[in-house]
């Protein structure tokens, strides 16, 4: 990879500005701050009083490094590292190959999808991954962000970077090993969640396939019971109309004999009756008559008419007897006949009924059948779905890493693997045998219409620090935990004694004229007093 | 056959390696395809196959076997190659086949066939519903199921308690139609479909090919303006068609660099620069095609391949132009056809390794005529309209013939072939007892690690990349090294009629078996050849050298001699024009 530079302006104006904050204002600003914080007399406590050593314009490295229309910012001093989290997802290939050996075999599908219930319940373990260097704190992205476009600095080619550059720690084959290391794990992410996509995709075809043929088995079920059924009904219809028959035929053969006595008996009842008839009349002729011999007191014709009445009143009550019987007979056969045949109804609408009962049976097996494979159906496509959930979820967490990772990058697009330089000053003061680092972090400069120049207006305080605002906390932070390196790390405090030293702005040739005229700048600014201008400038005639 | 062979292949690597076992084979075997894939989930299943079969022999397929497990319970039964039971073997199972399906028709007669025309006619599983459907209603299809399952002519889909389904598998598909009558025994080849991609996804696919083969080009050209750009025009200065081929006589041999030379050369062709004469254009441009007939093991793919791309394991470094060499082993011309449309308007040079196999596909000739002329490309199947683009690349390419006798028997029996010899620029090889030496003490040099070609190829590929970089204005070139047209000059034409006249003079009869485009591929080859010379002087122009012209000369003549069936001696008329 190719490498260029971008050097970044230590100050830059604020909206309220209008005209521009000049390399000898900042100059001249730096120095008021820088005068400002030296200790000047010794302290109660023994301290010495301080000399300025050097102040010098320094640049930090930090690495933007391009992917697709962003760049990774890697801290070229390695003090800010940042671990990537990673979630270990459970195997799919053993998931899929499991899938596949089992496709043949419906059972055996159903206890492979029933034995992978919990497989993607959760990823199977979880590491961090640390990558040195890597800034992913979204304060500083977008402070850098806003820094590298407010800024009218460019790219230029690698030769062109600030002799006063920190010399990375990690040099540009480790930033591209580094991003690479990100972007690596990103297509990593990226192929996990085709994985588990693949799997979604597999699961959901191959069950759609045996839904497919639990459908078509349903309806073979459906075909063969009613082929069965129609068979069945063919049969029990003939066999229905053979009991029908049947039965009618006993019953007419019951009624026929029954009407034949029937007829019998009431023939002979009619002729009972006639007799009846007979007698009855025969009795009231006597009644008459043994009435006349009554009257005429004829005893003897009574007596006879008397017994003639007894014997006709016997022979009525026989005939009426034999009437009453012959009654009684014709319906009690009338009854039995009754009977007879509604006991034939009854047999038969049994018998009818069980051959109904064989096409209610064959459809009650029909249906329950019909319903065990629509179960079956149900509790294949429910697993299904608990799994896809499962991996969807899955899907959701690994794409979310993904999102972390984008959001690790600012929106700048730049062709090469850059190395931007963000300027900083670093002071030494020193005290005898004691010395005092001071870094000043990058600035924007207040305009003179600003809230701070009225503030200071009112309290007519000289703060020349009102004046230069630091322009990210997250950059300060950053800068700060140099600043701790530097206490720290013997190496670091060489280097970057060293590099003060051979930049240091109070040796150059122009320094004094920058100061001179930054001061004046800043007084027409009315960021400093008069009486502050000319002690400024005597400390600096007298040096 | 070979491809029957590639299809019997893919159909077994798919059916018994899982997606992981694949992509690890794939990487394991440095098979291209794979090159960029992260991952198993980046790749195609199916064309993964198709690349890994095309890319292996049987005996890497039976290391495969060993080396990776397969899936045990599954089945293969294919034209080449058998799995069952877990157990690979290199020997077909089709013979099994025709004998079973002719017993199960001695048994069930016109049933058995009406079964397994239902099978096959579906392409799917079958349940006996449907299998019924298609026999007599008397008839019972369940007997027969059976015993074509026991024979192994059928297999179970799916199966269930109540269910079943079968089918035949895709690899025993073509026989059993063959012993059904329902293809021609000439379809037989037909009967494979190869799963390709989508032709969208193909030429996608294609572009990411393109667009990372730019990339290994620029990033080639950075290092090289960044680091070695001053070294590179030193040895420019000095370098030339001659101080090429006496580096490859170190490395080869008096008989064996001629081959490399050609191809590196075409390398400087790429650039396909404007060939001028004193008073203005020629139409004419430097690249060209490059073709290497002969036996097998004459060094062909080499020269082609392996010094072009290189060979790393076996310490061969490339010589040439990087990301503009498109190696397309393995590829049919069919998908050459569609995948051009992703070349349109550049200029990238095609390495095909047997080429012979290409005039097999039906209708592919014109095509690829076409193809060699640069001309525009339009291809209609009935599925699917490709083009019409016009083609700018060029071609290496190498094909086995017979070269025994006199002249050579092309294996091609396809008539247009000839006309399509006559657009590349053409070199037999023969397996004589000095190309035969000097192969074998190559090789022992190179094992032996007493050739050591790195740096000198560092040297020449830097110094063809840099002459590309400025001839294409590749913007890292531009402002720093300005493209020159190669001038004619009026000796060069001088010496093309003499050797003209020479050869004429030669042949006895009074027809001419070579066309006149053999002196124009000379032309191109001497101004390619020409292109060496750039940094050799200030002129705005690369005059054509006088030694690139002898060696475009001594092509002439030699390639006039094999096509006029050797009727005179290249040495006779090479040593009349004092060029022996």
């Amino acid at each position: 990879m190719t490498g260029s530079n971008l050097v970044l302006p230590y100050a830059t104006g604020d909206s309220g500005r209008k005209t521009c904050f000049s390399e000898a204002m900042e100059v001249a600003a730096l120095i008021c701050i820088t005068e400002a914080e030296r200790k000047k007399k010794q302290g109660l406590l023994g301290g010495a009083a301080e000399t300025l050593t050097f102040l010098s314009k320094l640049y930090y490295p930090l690495w933007a490094i391009p992917w697709e229309k962003n760049c990774l910012l890697i801290d070229g001093m390695g003090t800010v590292s940042d671990n990537i989290l990673y979630f270990k997802p459970p195997d799919v290939e053993a998931f899929i190959e499991h899938l596949r050996r089992s496709a043949t075999v419906q059972e055996l599908y159903h206890s492979t999808l029933r034995s992978h219930r919990e497989t993607f319940s959760g990823f199977t373990s979880q590491t961090e991954i640390p990558i040195e260097g890597f800034i992913t704190e979204k304060e500083l992205l977008s402070d850098m962000l806003a820094f590298i476009k407010n800024s009218p600095a460019k790219i230029t080619s690698s030769d062109l970077k600030p002799t006063s550059s920190i010399q990375p720690k990690i040099d540009k084959e480790n930033a591209a090993k580094i991003s690479e290391k990100v972007l690596g794990h990103y297509s990593k992410l990226q192929s996990e969640i085709k994985g588990l996509q693949f799997a979604i995709d597999t699961v959901s075809e191959e069950t759609k396939t045996h839904v497919d043929k639990l459908r078509q088995e349903l309806e073979q079920i459906r075909e063969k019971y009613e082929d069965k059924i129609s068979t069945v009904r063919t049969e029990v219809e003939k066999r229905k109309e053979e009991l029908e028959k049947e039965r009618d035929k006993k019953i007419e053969k019951i009624t026929v004999a029954n009407e034949k006595e029937a007829n019998v008996r009431l023939t002979e009842r009619k002729k009972w009756e006639r007799e009846l008839l007979r007698l009855e009349q025969n009795k009231s002729e006597y009644e008459k008559r043994k009435e006349m011999r009554k009257r005429k007191n004829d005893e003897i014709g009574e007596a006879r008419w008397d017994a003639r009445l007894r014997d006709v009143q016997n022979r009525i009550s026989t005939v009426k007897g034999k009437i009453k019987a012959l009654s009684e007979f014709i319906n009690r056969s009338n009854k039995e006949a009754e009977k007879t045949t509604k006991n034939l109804h009854g047999t038969y609408r049994k018998l009818i009924d069980e051959e109904n009962w064989k096409i209610i049976d064959l459809e009650n097996l029909r249906d329950s059948e019909v319903e065990k494979k629509g179960k079956e159906i149900e509790t294949l496509q429910r697993e299904t779905l608990t799994i896809t959930d499962k991996i969807e979820r899955l899907i959701e967490q690994k794409r979310e890493r993904c999102s972390i990772l984008k959001e690790a990058t600012i929106p700048w697009k730049t062709e090469n693997l850059t190395l931007i330089h963000v300027p900083f000053y670093l002071i030494q003061y020193a005290a005898e045998k004691k010395k005092r680092y001071c870094l000043r972090p990058p600035v924007v400069a207040r305009g003179r219409e600003g809230v701070a120049m009225k503030i200071r207006s009112f309290v007519k305080k000289a703060n020349i620090n009102t004046l230069l605002k630091p322009r990210s906390k997250a950059l300060e932070k950053m800068l700060n935990s140099l600043e701790e390196k530097l206490k720290s790390d013997k190496g670091v405090k060489r280097k970057l004694d060293q590099l003060g030293t051979s930049h240091n702005l109070l040796t150059s040739a122009d320094f004094k004229e920058k100061v001179k005229k930054g001061i004046e700048e800043l007084e027409v600014e009315g960021w400093i007093k008069p009486e502050e201008k000319a002690s400024i400038m005597n400390t600096l005639s007298a040096n | 056959m070979r491809n029957n062979k590639v299809v019997d292949r893919k159909l077994l690597l798919k059916r018994v390696f899982s997606r992981s076992k694949l992509f690890q084979i794939g990487k394991a075997l440095g098979v291209p395809y794979f090159i960029n894939f992260h991952s198993e989930w980046d790749m195609d299943y199916d064309r993964a196959a198709f690349e890994i079969a095309s890319n292996i022999s049987d005996v890497q397929l039976e290391k495969v076997f060993s080396n990776y497990e397969p899936r045990r319970w599954e089945v293969f039964r294919g034209q080449y190659y058998t799995f069952e039971n877990g157990k690979f073997r290199l020997e077909g199972y089709w013979k099994t086949i025709q004998a079973a399906i002719a017993q199960a028709k001695k048994k069930f007669g016109k049933n058995c066939i009406a079964v397994l025309k239902c099978l096959v006619n579906s392409g799917k599983g079958c349940s006996l519903k449907e299998i019924r459907q298609n026999l007599p209603e008397s008839a019972d299809p369940s007997p027969i199921l059976s015993d074509l399952e026991k024979l192994k002519v059928i297999v179970t889909s799916y199966r269930s308690k109540d269910f079943q389904e079968w089918t035949v598998l895709e690899e025993t598909s073509p026989i059993i139609q063959l012993e059904l009558g329902l293809a021609p025994r000439e379809a037989r080849k037909a009967a494979f479909v190869v799963n390709v991609p989508a032709k969208a996804d193909i030429i996608d696919e294609e572009r990411q090919i393109v667009g990372e083969m730019d990339r290994e080009l620029d990033d080639y050209l950075n290092d090289l303006f960044k680091y070695r750009v001053d070294e590179a025009v030193r040895f420019g200065k000095s370098f030339s068609i001659s101080r090429l081929a006496g580096y490859l006589k170190d490395l080869f041999g008096p008989v064996l660099y001629f081959d490399s030379l050609l191809s590196i050369t075409q390398q400087y062709g790429l650039a396909d620069v404007e060939i001028v004469h004193s008073e203005g254009r020629t139409g004419m441009r430097t690249g060209w095609n490059l073709s290497l007939f002969g036996e097998p093991g004459t060094g062909k793919s080499f020269s082609v391949r392996d010094m072009i791309l290189g060979k790393l394991d076996a310490k061969i470094p490339p010589h040439g132009i990087p990301g503009r060499n498109r190696y397309a082993g393995g590829m049919t011309p069919a998908r050459f056809i569609r995948i051009g449309q992703a070349y349109s308007g550049r200029v990238f040079n095609f390495i095909i390794p047997e080429f012979n196999d290409w005039f097999k596909y039906k209708g592919m000739v014109e095509l690829l005529k076409l193809a060699m002329e640069r001309g525009e490309i339009k291809y209609e199947t009935h599925r699917e309209v490709i083009g019409p683009y016009r083609f700018h690349s060029f071609f290496s390419v190498n094909y086995n013939v017979a070269a025994f006798g006199r002249g050579y028997e092309l294996t091609i029996q396809d008539p247009n072939f000839n006309a399509i010899e006559d657009r590349m620029l053409c070199r037999l090889h023969r397996l004589t007892k000095q190309r035969f030496v000097e192969i074998a003490e190559s090789q022992m040099r190179l094992v032996f690690g007493e050739i050591d070609i790195e740096e000198g190829a560092q040297q020449i590929r830097d110094h063809l990349s840099l002459v590309y970089a400025a001839e294409t204005k590749h913007p890292l070139a531009q402002g720093k090294f300005s493209p020159k047209p190669v001038m004619l000059t009026p000796k060069a034409q001088e010496m093309l009629m003499r050797a003209r006249k020479a050869i004429l003079a030669e042949i006895p009869r009074k027809v001419v078996r070579f066309s006149a485009r053999l002196e124009d591929r000379a032309i191109r080859f001497a101004c390619a050849a020409s292109l060496l010379s750039y940094f050799q002087s200030d002129l705005d122009f690369i005059p054509v050298s006088e030694d690139a012209l002898k060696y475009a000369i001594q092509l002439y003549v030699e390639e006039a001699s094999v096509r006029s069936q050797e009727e005179f001696v290249p040495e006779s008329v090479l040593g009349k024009l004092a060029l022996g």
